[in-house]
């Protein structure tokens, strides 16, 4: 993959879509607008994501408004308990009259997939998800399909001591590059939401603002920001810290190091930067590591969760004052 | 900073203010014509300086351009060639004639008599030494910035009318501090803007109460504390401005004779004008001090004072005292003593009412609130009535007890001097003399011997200072006369010390004595006689022997006439033996010695405090390289109030902004510019291109303002 440095114009073309859909999404859904960033960052560093939470906090609103705003195909598959890998990935029917199979592709086949309580349907239609959103790719009678591009997952989820549920793996979970949790309104935004939903749907003002194309050209920039040695140490301190702190009993793995990263590269180009910030990792690490790490046991009994923990190693480690010694930048 | 404009102000004032340094060089130079060359040489560097500032931008380009300048005018002015023509073009010839002009400078430095003419070639070590401090003060005030500290060095040619107490023309004073006080103005008004500017941005003035603090500190520090620190009782050391005598110009022997201005300041200051039928009289005497306990001299006290009328004269000789007399017409400047000057021989005095004369010290006294200043009398006194035969004719009456006459205390030796030393000494000294006379004698010419010298530069001496000066064998005149003093009380012969003034110099008709001809001498008892003074203080100060005590030397003082020819410039500031600082006076005609030890506590300290200063500002400006380190200095110049390492700039500045104290809005603006350079200089892919200079202004902005919201916040509390 060969990435070239952004030039002003792309950088501001980056900024403004951001500003574009950020602006559709305020209209539906007010009051998220960090998990509107942390949305659009995982969209632009071609991540997947998680939106987690109780029912009716407006995840699956998030995520057709997003399918909105960006003018792709948008394919919505609800889950259940008896969904069948088939239903998600597409199936070879057999024509008579042609006498061959024809593939249907199936709601995966979109540049945008949300996945409705993901955690509702069989651990078997999950893989099926997650494979593709792995291989951006769908083998069906052996035969691999590329799928289109960009590709996104937006998968909902209740928690997991919800009933009638089957939670994800760890392993599973870490396919996910962010994981949002959306949270209840503050009396302010809820009662701007009473008034936007009173008489008509919200959903319905949200206009595409963006292409796919300006979507696949505003990926390519988020690959040519520039991360410092001193922001890659930084980060790296971070996921460092996951694993040695104990109040987790599993830390985040090298690879929530890269979509940290990305994740940071997407948000800094969303700001029109050509290079990272440390606050940019800081503003990710909690979405980004949060769902991958395993809170110890003491924490757990003590009420703390992933994110309180990943805070507590934000405030502990310390930003790296000047340029890091080139060991660690690893060529 | 920017505003070039000021700097092109600021050089001439510079100029003026080193110019005007060469009042610092009062009375120990005559000013002449000397000073015309001087200032266009001054001049002429000067508008170099400023030529070159306006054609480039550099800072110190100017300075090099003035040197180059400077230099070469001053070898045409005062560098001739070895015809004698002008040397317009320096060649290799140049350099000896240069190093001949400053060998003839130095020469005549050291063997000129202070205040000397200025001739060529000391002109030329002077302007050139004006030069040179102009264009120092001028790169450190404009090329550096550092304008308010250029005041150290703009200091340092008044350094000698400082320590030597010189008076120093008023208006040269405040000349050059007026114009350095300008430079500040002009830089800080650079700073700043206009006050206009400075008004809309808010700048307050500083509250009345801390001016009022600033002010009162500056006065204790400036009239009080540092006299104190320079030593001494303090307004003897500060520098007497020539001021008419309607505003206070009077001075007066200063008798507490253990302190080191002693006598009096080491001035040219005319004490008093006489003019005699006889000639110099040889000495002026005004107080006698009996006690002595080692280390300080105690006037003797009042006796029994009889109207100042008819022959004065301790001794009742019993013969007509006035043979010949010789007849002083006294006229006292603004010298305001307590006894009336008069010879020491027997003389009579046309004397007012209040005058009166204490016959056991044989001081004249006189009541008046003014003292003697600007008494005009006229004395008659005995001009040959000291003589060998009649001191020799004391031997009988000494023998018979005649010694009883005087006062126990003339005999008394304190036991912190090593009498038994002193007297081996004096007795090895006065082995051969058959009487006091000779006894005396000896003594005088054993001081006047090649083993003593005199001299102004002695260590101070703890405990026996009198050992301690025989030991050393360099002093001045109260070291001397002390030391006499002892040796005679050692041998049983009473003795004790006086202050006066000697002959002074011819002026015309007059004599004018100075306050630097001020001198101690010891007298000794001859009953019969009287109290004869002795001057074993060497020629090279006091001139010739008393007359009565030259006996053998006569012809060859006839053929050395020298030292009465010469301003007898003497340690005015009496010289105890112990004096912790040897305050002398003279330093440029070598005849008097100098208060090193003051010069170079003065030197060091001002440097030390130069030194400081030019670090800390050195150090805060070494310390801003590059953002990060703007970043870290201003971090660290906050303090606690700069947040913690965990946080990325952008937090530290809003929890600057948050919990940190009200910067007021230009500093915000500062802090986000320095955020956000240091943001770029970690994290862009092409760092931070913003100047040192600029990074550092911003540091100095958030910090002061920093410290003034703090401030603001405890005044408010």
């Amino acid at each position: 993959m060969t990435t070239t440095v952004p030039t002003a114009e792309q950088l501001a073309e980056v900024a403004d879509l951001a500003r574009r859909v950020r602006s559709q999404l305020h209209t539906v859904l007010s009051g998220l607008d960090d998990a509107v960033d942390a949305t659009l960052a995982t969209i632009l560093a071609e991540g997947h994501l998680l939106l987690e939470d109780v029912p009716g906090v407006g995840k699956t609103t998030l995520a057709r408004a997003l399918g909105r705003a960006l003018d792709t195909t948008v394919g919505r598959i609800q889950f259940t308990p008896d969904l069948l890998p088939s239903d998600v990935t597409g199936v070879s029917v057999f024509r008579g009259d042609e006498h061959r199979f024809e593939f249907r592709p199936g709601p995966v086949f979109a540049n945008i997939v949300v996945a409705d309580e993901i955690n509702r349907a069989s651990p078997k239609t999950q893989a099926a998800l997650l494979e593709s959103m792995q291989e951006r790719a769908v083998t069906v009678d052996g035969e691999t399909r590329a799928l289109p591009s960009p590709f996104l997952v937006v998968a909902t989820q209740n928690p997991i001591d919800m009933e009638g549920t089957y939670p994800l793996p760890e392993a599973q979970r870490d396919r996910f590059m962010t994981r949002i949790a959306v949270g209840y309104p503050s009396t302010g935004d809820e009662i701007a939401m009473l008034d936007a939903h009173d008489g008509h749907d919200p959903l319905a003002e949200v206009r595409p603002v963006a292409t796919a194309a300006d979507l696949q050209g505003a990926i390519a920039t988020v690959r040519g920001i520039y991360a410092s040695p001193a922001v890659k140490q930084y980060l790296v301190d971070v996921v460092r810290g996951t694993r040695d702190s104990s109040d987790l009993r599993l830390g985040a793995s090298p690879r929530s190091s890269l979509q940290l990263l990305a994740a940071a590269k997407a948000r800094a180009a969303m700001a029109g930067r050509d290079h990272v910030l440390p606050d940019d990792v800081k503003a990710l690490a909690v979405p980004v590591l949060a769902h991958r790490v395993i809170p110890a046991a003491q924490a757990r009994a003590a009420g703390r969760s992933a994110e309180a923990v990943i805070h507590d190693i934000l405030a502990r480690v310390a930003v790296p004052a000047a340029r890091a010694p080139e060991a660690l930048s690893r060529g | 900073m920017t505003g070039g404009r000021w700097r092109l102000l600021a050089t001439p004032l510079i100029a003026i203010a080193a110019g005007l340094g060469v009042g610092g060089l009062s009375g120990l130079v005559v000013f002449g014509d000397w000073l015309r060359p001087m200032g266009a040489v001054l001049g002429a560097t000067a508008a170099v300086v400023v030529l070159a500032r306006l054609a480039t931008g550099r800072p110190f380009l100017p300075t090099v351009a003035g040197a180059l300048a400077g230099a070469w005018l001053i070898v045409v002015a005062y560098v001739p060639t070895a015809d004698g023509g002008t040397s317009w073009i320096p060649r290799g010839e140049t350099l000896d004639g240069l190093r001949l002009v400053a060998e003839r400078a130095y020469w005549y430095a050291q063997s000129s008599v202070a205040p000397a003419e200025v001739e060529t070639s000391l002109a030329g070590a002077i302007t050139l030494a004006v030069v040179a401090l102009f264009l120092v003060v001028d790169a450190l005030a404009v090329g550096a910035g550092f304008a308010a500290s250029s005041g150290f060095l703009l200091l340092a040619p008044w350094l000698p009318a400082l320590t030597l107490e010189r008076r120093v023309p008023t208006l040269a004073l405040a000349g050059a501090l007026a114009a350095w006080l300008a430079v500040i103005a002009l830089s800080r008004r650079s700073d700043r803007g206009s006050w206009r500017a400075r008004a809309r941005d808010g700048a307050s003035p500083a509250a009345p109460g801390a001016a009022l603090a600033a002010t009162a500190a500056t006065v204790l520090v400036a009239l009080i504390a540092a006299p104190l620190a320079i030593g001494g009782p303090g307004w003897g050391a500060m520098p007497r401005l020539t001021l008419p005598a309607a505003l206070g110009g009077t001075s007066r022997l200063d008798l507490e004779i253990d302190l080191r201005n002693s006598l009096t300041e080491q001035s040219a200051e005319p004490v008093l004008t006489y003019t005699s039928d006889s000639g110099r009289v040889d000495v002026l005497r005004a107080y006698s001090f009996g006690s002595f306990d080692g280390t300080q001299w105690d006037r003797d006290p009042v006796g029994d004072t009889a109207p100042a009328t008819g022959v004065l004269w301790p001794e009742d000789t019993g013969s007509p005292l006035i043979a010949e007399p010789g007849t002083l017409a006294i006229r006292f400047g603004n010298s305001a003593e307590s006894r009336v000057l008069v010879p020491a021989a027997p003389r009579t005095l046309a004397a007012g009412s209040e005058w009166r004369y204490d016959a056991s010290t044989d001081e004249v006294l006189i009541d008046r609130p003014e003292g003697t200043a600007d008494l005009r009398y006229t004395v008659r006194q005995a001009v040959d009535f000291h003589t060998e035969e009649s001191l020799r004719a004391a031997d009988p009456l000494i023998d018979a007890g005649g010694d009883s006459n005087v006062p126990e205390r003339y005999l008394d030796l304190n036991e912190r001097i090593d009498i038994d030393k002193v007297r081996k000494i004096a007795e090895t000294i006065t082995a051969s003399a058959t009487d006091r006379f000779e006894a005396s004698l000896a003594l005088q010419e054993y001081f006047r011997g090649a083993n003593f010298e005199y001299s102004t530069e002695v260590a101070p001496a703890g405990g026996d200072s009198v050992s301690a000066f025989l030991a050393d064998g360099r002093g001045y005149c109260v070291q001397f006369a002390t030391a006499m003093v002892v040796m005679a009380r050692t041998l049983d012969i009473p003795a004790r010390m006086a202050i006066g003034y000697l002959g002074g110099s011819s002026e015309g008709s007059e004599w004018v004595v100075r306050g630097r001809d001020a001198h101690a001498w010891p007298e000794l008892y001859f009953p019969g006689h009287g109290w004869v003074r002795f001057e074993p203080t060497p020629a090279v100060q006091t001139g010739d022997r008393p007359p009565w005590t030259d006996v053998d030397a006569a012809p060859e003082e006839t053929l050395a006439p020298e030292p009465t020819e010469r301003p007898t410039t003497l340690p005015s500031r009496a010289p105890v033996p112990e004096a912790t600082v040897e305050a002398e006076a003279g330093g440029e005609d070598g005849s008097s010695g100098f208060p090193w030890v003051v010069v170079l506590v003065l030197g060091l300290a001002g440097a030390a405090g130069g030194a400081a200063l030019w670090a800390r500002t050195r150090a805060r400006a070494a310390a801003v390289t590059d953002a990060e380190s703007a970043w870290e200095t201003m971090r660290r110049r906050l303090g606690a109030r700069a947040g913690d390492d965990t946080l990325t700039p952008a937090e530290t500045e809003l929890w600057i902004l948050a919990e940190g104290p009200d910067l007021g809005d230009e500093a915000r603006a500062s802090l986000a510019l320095l955020r956000a350079a240091v943001e770029d200089a970690r994290y862009a892919p092409a760092g931070s291109a913003v100047e040192t200079e600029v990074l550092a202004g911003w540091v100095d902005d958030v910090a002061h303002a920093a410290r003034e919201a703090e401030k603001g916040a405890q005044a408010g509390r």
